[in-house]
């Protein structure tokens, strides 16, 4: 039997008060999450997805340039995969890519975790203010034994058109400039050896209830079905450990498209044996237990996601808006650490400057006045044009990036605009309208 | 017997060490005492840092005295490797012009900075300006800034910011003109040009040229880009040339 995967499972996120600096904010797989799948592609699966006609029928109708590229053949170059993970620098956030660790003036997460955990050197007043801001930006899943866990189909759709299934995290894994070819080669890096899919043989009722009682929903959400009840884990856990496994479960409703119904078996009978640095706690449970849930998490029928509200482009305010109050409230504060002044940064003005995580050099530079008016680098001839150059839209380039991230976490097509800032929620509607209101008054210095 | 051969070798090879040693210390015997080591000195980097914001304040002397605090030769240097250096570079020529060659790395007197033993402190004697004694030394101040911004544009072709500086340099160095405003119009074309004072410039030199239509266009990006009527106002002149 087989179950299709629909590009209508967006992201729904909640993107108020998320709003942080994006201190590397490009972060690869940082969910392994749903997938945004080709609707015409059948996966094989233990059962149809109760929603994904109805969800299919929402979706956008087109799908994203890369989505569009032809399928590649085979199972994907392995060894090529490797080569793509250091090309995209997928090292830089994650723990567990075979590769060698970035340096540390690259490894973003482990520069956020030093600064919180007040190892980074630093001024102490710097290092204060720092921690608020990266706080919620020192974790990501390892990529550890994912070969061991999900689907090579699953793992190649993700990172071709990433969504977001861990509530929690306020990162996500960004939409990176990538071909069908190159996400399947990696995959098949991440996931060397398949296995076959089955039937869940279990009772999904029984493990609906177990899903209860055994404390899941003290760290998972799972969307769709009946929320579930709070219950302690019957296990103890260090509270440091409890709270980085709330903050990286996923949502339970894609469990279905991650993993085949044989490796969630395992998985639940004991996580640590599959993925040892797992925030997972090992919950007792029989293998007749771990079949009922496994039942349940791919055979429960779920409600559709919320249809995505619509972004709408506030118009510009009559105050004055300054440089100042733009760069202290959304520049500097969100996009400054990836757009940086390369000469106050060891040379690299991080990857919208600088290019990295596989894209070229830009050198949007959003560190200063003087930055920002110097432009952008075209991505064809290399020559500098205005970030504030208006398509046909009459939108400017800069805010049509912002406005794009909403389109991206709402599960839309952006087409070649990549959303803005990258693997981050997007910007609120307001501080948006404070960028378009300071464009549009001239950019007062 | 033959160990206290060696031990003899190795006092005979210790003892003019240790009185070396002696010496030094009489001589850093204060600030040793006082606990009160020489402070490191700031990086070029921020120095740097520090003086870009005094010139964003408008404080182009103080701008200017800083980098020369990092690079006390900055006036025989041209654009080359060291990042901060070719910001210098940058700031103290862009100041010149700005304050019409009043404010110039050139004839400047460098800081001087020492440790007074005598007194155990540093002693910091910052650097100086010198205002140009006639007019043609304001002109060789303001070449000065049109070399060094050429120099900087050479090496880095497709930086607006550096292309638009240059074409300030040669807006307020006469003969330069016509070079200026093809410049600064390039960019202005593209919407790259990132400064009031280019646009003030460029409304200037359109107006000279009789093209006060795409003047005012000028002085009005000049004008909404800055909340400081002087930057824009006064350097226009009321009759085409």
């Amino acid at each position: 039997m087989t179950y299709r995967i629909s590009r209508a499972w967006a992201r729904v996120r909640r993107t108020e008060g998320k709003g942080a600096l994006v201190l590397a904010a490009a972060l690869l797989f940082a969910s392994i999450g749903a997938a945004c799948k080709d609707p015409k592609k059948d996966l094989p699966g233990p059962g149809p997805s109760a929603t994904s006609s109805t969800l299919a029928s929402a979706a956008p109708s087109s799908a994203p340039a890369a989505a569009q590229d032809p399928a590649p053949t085979g199972k994907g170059d392995a060894v090529h995969g490797k080569v793509l993970m250091a090309k995209y620098e997928c090292n830089r956030c994650h723990d567990g890519t075979g590769l060698e660790a970035a340096t540390p003036d690259k490894q973003c997460v482990h520069c956020h975790t030093d600064i919180v955990d007040g190892k980074f050197k630093a001024p102490a007043a710097s290092l204060a203010r720092w921690k608020t801001v990266v706080a919620p930006l020192a974790d990501v899943p390892t990529l550890t034994a994912t070969g061991k866990r999900f689907s090579r189909a699953y793992v190649e759709t993700f990172i071709l058109e990433p969504n977001d299934v861990r509530p929690k995290l306020v990162p996500s894994m960004p939409r990176l400039g990538i071909t069908r070819a190159d996400a399947r080669d990696i995959a098949a890096y991440l996931v060397p050896e398949e296995v076959s899919d089955a039937k869940p043989t279990g009772d999904a009722s029984r493990g609906r209830a177990l899903l209860d009682t055994k404390g899941c929903g003290s760290c998972h959400a799972f969307t769709g079905v009946a929320a579930l009840q709070g219950s302690a884990i019957p296990v103890t856990v260090e509270q440091k450990t409890m709270a980085r496994a709330q903050l990286l479960a996923p949502d339970l409703r894609y469990t279905r498209d991650r993993y085949p119904v044989p490796r969630i078996v395992e998985w639940l009978k004991d996580p640590k044996k599959v993925k040892p640095d797992t925030t997972m706690p090992s919950i007792p449970l029989t293998p007749a237990e771990a079949a009922d849930i496994a039942t349940y998490l791919v055979a429960a029928e779920l409600a559709p996601l919320p249809t995505p509200v619509a972004f709408v482009r506030l118009p510009a305010l009559e105050r004055k808006v300054t440089f100042e109050e733009v760069d202290k409230k959304v520049f500097h504060k969100t996009c400054w650490h990836c757009h940086a002044e390369p000469d106050f940064s060891i040379g690299d003005g991080g990857p919208g400057n600088s290019g990295g995580f596989g894209f070229k050099a830009r050198g949007l530079n959003l560190a200063s006045y003087e930055g920002v008016s110097a432009g952008i680098l075209d991505k064809k001839a290399g020559d500098r044009v205005s970030a504030f150059a208006k398509g046909a839209d009459g939108v400017p380039m800069l805010v049509k990036a912002l406005i794009a991230r909403h389109s991206e976490a709402s599960g839309a097509s952006t087409g070649d605009v990549r959303g803005m800032p990258l693997g981050m929620p997007p910007l609120s509607a307001e501080d948006i309208q404070l960028v378009d209101t300071w464009v549009t008054q001239g950019r007062p210095k | 017997m033959k160990k206290l051969g060696w031990l003899v070798i190795a006092a005979a090879v210790v003892a003019p060490l240790a009185s070396v040693a002696d010496a030094e210390a009489c001589g850093g015997e204060i600030w040793r005492e006082s606990n009160e080591r020489p402070k490191a000195k700031p990086t070029p980097a921020a120095l740097v840092a520090k003086a870009e914001k005094s010139m964003e304040d408008g404080k182009g002397d103080v701008a200017v005295k800083t980098v020369l605090e990092a690079y006390p030769k900055l006036e025989k240097a041209a654009a080359g490797k060291d990042a901060m250096a070719n910001r210098a570079l940058r700031l103290a020529a862009v100041a010149a012009v700005r304050s019409n060659g009043d404010q110039s790395v050139v004839g400047a007197k460098a800081p001087v900075s020492y440790f007074d033993y005598d007194y155990g402190q540093d002693v910091n004697v910052p650097a100086k300006l010198q205002a140009p004694k006639t007019n043609e030394d304001r002109t060789a101040r303001l070449e000065w800034s049109i070399k060094a911004l050429r120099s900087l544009h050479e090496q880095s072709p497709n930086n607006p910011t550096i292309t638009g500086e240059l074409g300030e340099a040669l807006a307020a160095t006469p003969g330069h003109e016509t070079e200026a405003l093809e410049l600064l119009s390039q960019l202005s074309d593209k919407d790259l040009l990132g400064t009031p004072q280019a646009y003030s410039s460029l409304a200037r030199l359109r107006f000279q040229q009789g093209l006060t239509k795409k003047s005012a266009e000028a002085l009005q990006r000049c004008n909404a880009m800055t909340n400081k009527p002087a930057v824009c106002g006064p350097q226009l002149p009321t009759n085409p040339a």
